[in-house]
């Protein structure tokens, strides 16, 4: 997968294109880069798994409930559990919830939301919902004077699914990355790419869909019919939301809208995790933290060893963690920016390399503040 | 300097008196006459003045804190500087209360310049240390103050100063000293975010914050009583002086918020993302001092209490001297015996 464009390109990040468009990864390439993106995909494929789980089960068992106190528990609920919740022994579930919220916040220019618009899904919600609340007059009364109140909610539920059947797939990749590397068959940041790609590839037609049962019968708010799917439907507009945009990251870098520094149209608006800050991650009200708290229950024992060598050992966990988890992403969205390519990134054609070049220059423009230059580049550089 | 203008005063009484100790009952500076009294007083005092320190005679402090490790700044502003005070209250109010009544009005207003150049002072540093330091300057002037005023209240206020004081700034230097050796450096221009809870030194941080709140005399701590009492007790004799020093104390919130602001705030620069951690014994002292703030900001008859009898022992003294004053002005509204039960 090693081919050229026959001109070095102007860009500013010359050395990342050039990258790029040899199959090479983002991160710079090292044994410690390797071991970092690995252990942390694994224990990120762990927690995944857990957010994953919860949002489906709150898309299934939760729809339109007015109250949903016990959204967390699964539907088991029991005095031990809930002491266990309020000690904060569990996953933070509620960072899943930020970033469906990202999504949902910002996916108004995508497919799926467009759908979610539709009076297709207006009707198929409509259904759904009158049979979530049969038999309770006062909600339905509610449902009739206020119609789009439910609605908006079972839309919200449909942003449950998606990212939960997203992160579903995703877990399975990274943890199928992790046993990869056990056995050796990963062996460079190159490699672990090329095995995202490889995931991202093989899984990019499952169907997003959403299918309530209520009461024994099944009502389709998303059909199969739709066309969804993992790639287009929810990886894509995962990284824009996530890495681009991304909610769940706010705290993590200040902005002065006074001094104009937040633009008005959101697609340049790069708050997300690609552009986080990770020094600022263990304090209050930064949500990447609960992440962090999350993925630091799960690290695989070569990780811990790793950072029970820095300098404050596991006092600045987190800060560590979420290092490594910012050039993991740089290596999921190398796959990503693979995966989208308009040719081959093998090809020879001098017009195809051209235009793989220009849209390899327009993904590291759009990356120029983001923290490739810390991660792209090895210490030399720096 | 001090040492020399301290011993001469005292020789001064001991030949003019032939007086062999400082026992409050020999007379000792009462059988003088006033004149000689004032020169003996101002002879002390400009001792003592160098020690405490006392505007202009404390040029010497801020460099000596700079250059001082941080155990000898602790002693220093803990126990020496107090040196200087209890040689005030126990000689200078003690020794010569009728020329003590003299000089008063004077040294109120000294105590009032004082304490607003060193907040001045303080707020135009740019090192933690020396911003500390004139701090110390600043808050010796409100025991000047409450030593002048000599009412039961004030000199009361003054030992709990004393003590408040000691302990604020040991708590203060110590921390300092601990900024300084983790980052390698004390100024202002450079720290940044050190409260960042993973890679900064949050606990140091949060310690000094109780440490200045404590100095700006924020209730619950025993700054506060301290300088209830100084100000109550000195208002009724010195009212613009108080006023003044009144100043003084909120500038005191002025500089040490700035220094919060740039040294603990904002994001931790790239240069401080590997600081050394902070071992537990390292903030050990500075627990201990800091529980001791509390523990005296919320019963401070645990002090009080011991304080009373010295107190009540030197007030009489001027009371006697006195023909000009009202007595109730120097056993003030609050009397003594109802302290502890008010706080």
């Amino acid at each position: 997968m090693v081919s050229s464009a026959p001109t070095p390109s102007a860009h500013i990040h010359v050395e990342l294109v050039h990258r790029l468009e040899q199959g090479q990864a983002l991160l710079a390439e090292s044994d410690a880069n390797l071991l970092e993106v690995v252990g942390i995909l694994k224990s990120y494929g762990v927690v995944l798994g857990e957010y994953s789980r919860v949002l489906k089960d709150i898309a299934a068992r939760q729809f339109v409930s007015p109250f949903p106190i016990f959204k967390f528990f699964e539907g088991e609920i029991s005095l031990g559990k809930l002491w266990r919740h309020l000690m904060h022994d569990r996953i933070n579930f509620e960072y899943a919830e930020y970033c469906m919220k990202g999504m949902l916040w910002h996916g108004h220019d995508t497919k799926f939301s467009e759908y979610l618009d539709s009076p297709d899904f207006v009707a198929n919600a409509d259904r759904a919902i009158r049979a979530w609340f049969d038999g309770n007059p006062l909600m339905l009364t509610i449902h009739q004077l206020l119609p789009d109140l439910f609605t908006e909610q079972a839309r919200q539920q449909a942003y449950y699914r998606n990212l939960g059947q997203f992160w579903t797939i995703m877990s399975d990749i990274f943890l199928t990355l992790s046993d990869a590397y056990d056995t050796g068959e990963v062996r460079s940041v190159q490699a672990v790419s090329e095995f995202i790609l490889a995931g991202l590839v093989k899984d990019a037609a499952e169907p997003i869909d959403y299918t309530l049962s209520i009461a024994g019968k099944e009502y389709d708010l998303i059909p199969k019919s739709c066309d969804f799917t993992f790639l287009m439907d929810a990886a894509v507009p995962y990284v824009e939301a996530i890495f681009f945009r991304g909610a769940p990251f706010f705290g993590t870098i200040s902005f002065n809208a006074q001094a104009f520094q937040i633009s008005g149209n959101q697609s340049e608006f790069a708050y997300g995790a690609l552009y986080a800050d990770p020094l600022p991650v263990g304090g209050a009200g930064i949500p990447p933290t609960q992440l962090m708290q999350d993925m630091a229950r799960h690290l695989p024992d070569y990780l811990s060893v790793l950072y029970d060598g820095g300098t404050r050992g596991r006092g600045d966990l987190l800060v560590k963690i979420c290092e490594s988890f910012q050039k993991s992403m740089f290596c999921v969205t190398t796959a990503a920016i693979w995966g989208l390519a308009p040719y081959p990134i093998a090809t020879r054609d001098p017009q195809e390399l051209h235009a793989n070049r220009k849209y390899f220059e327009g993904w590291l423009t759009r990356l120029n503040e983001s923290r490739v230059s810390r991660v792209g580049y090895d210490s030399k550089h720096q | 300097m001090s040492g020399v203008a301290i011993l001469a005063s005292f020789l001064g009484v001991a030949w003019l008196t032939d007086a062999s100790s400082f026992s409050y009952t020999s007379g000792l500076g009462s059988s003088l006459t006033l004149g000689t009294q004032v020169v003996l007083l101002v002879t002390l005092l400009v001792g003592l003045a160098i020690k405490i320190p006392i505007f202009p005679f404390h040029t010497w402090l801020p460099d000596a804190h700079v250059e001082a490790s941080t155990p000898v700044s602790v002693l220093l502003a803990g126990v020496l500087l107090k040196l200087g005070t209890y040689g005030l209250l126990r000689f200078g109010v003690g020794m010569f209360p009728e020329a003590w009544l003299e000089i008063a009005p004077w040294l109120a207003t000294l105590a009032a310049v004082s304490a607003l150049y060193g907040a001045f002072a303080a707020i135009s540093q740019q090192d933690m240390k020396k911003m500390v330091a004139y701090s110390s300057i600043a808050h010796m002037g409100y025991i000047l103050l409450a030593a002048a005023a000599g009412t039961e209240l004030s000199l009361l206020g003054a030992e709990a100063q004393m003590i408040a004081h000691g302990l604020i700034s040991a708590l203060l230097f110590l921390l300092v000293g601990i900024v300084a050796k983790k980052t390698g450096t004390r100024d202002l221009n450079i720290l940044r975010g050190l409260l960042n809870p993973e890679r900064g030194l949050p606990v140091v941080g949060s310690l000094i914050i109780l440490g200045v709140m404590a100095s700006s005399g924020l209730p619950g701590m025993m700054g506060f009583i301290a300088e209830f009492m100084v100000f109550r007790g000195s208002f009724l004799v010195y009212p613009v002086q108080t006023l003044a020093c009144l100043v003084g104390t909120g500038l005191t919130a002025v500089y040490f918020l700035l220094m919060i602001n740039r040294v603990f705030f904002g994001r931790l620069p790239d240069r401080f993302d590997h600081l050394p951690p902070v071992k537990w014994f390292e903030t050990l002292p500075a627990f201990a001092i800091a529980g001791l703030l509390i523990v005296y900001g919320i019963q401070p008859s645990l002090f009080l209490d011991w304080s009373k009898v010295q107190i009540a022992t030197i007030v009489p003294g001027i009371a006697l001297q006195s023909d000009v004053l009202d007595s109730t002005l120097l056993h003030d509204a609050v009397p003594i015996g109802s302290l502890s039960s008010a706080n």
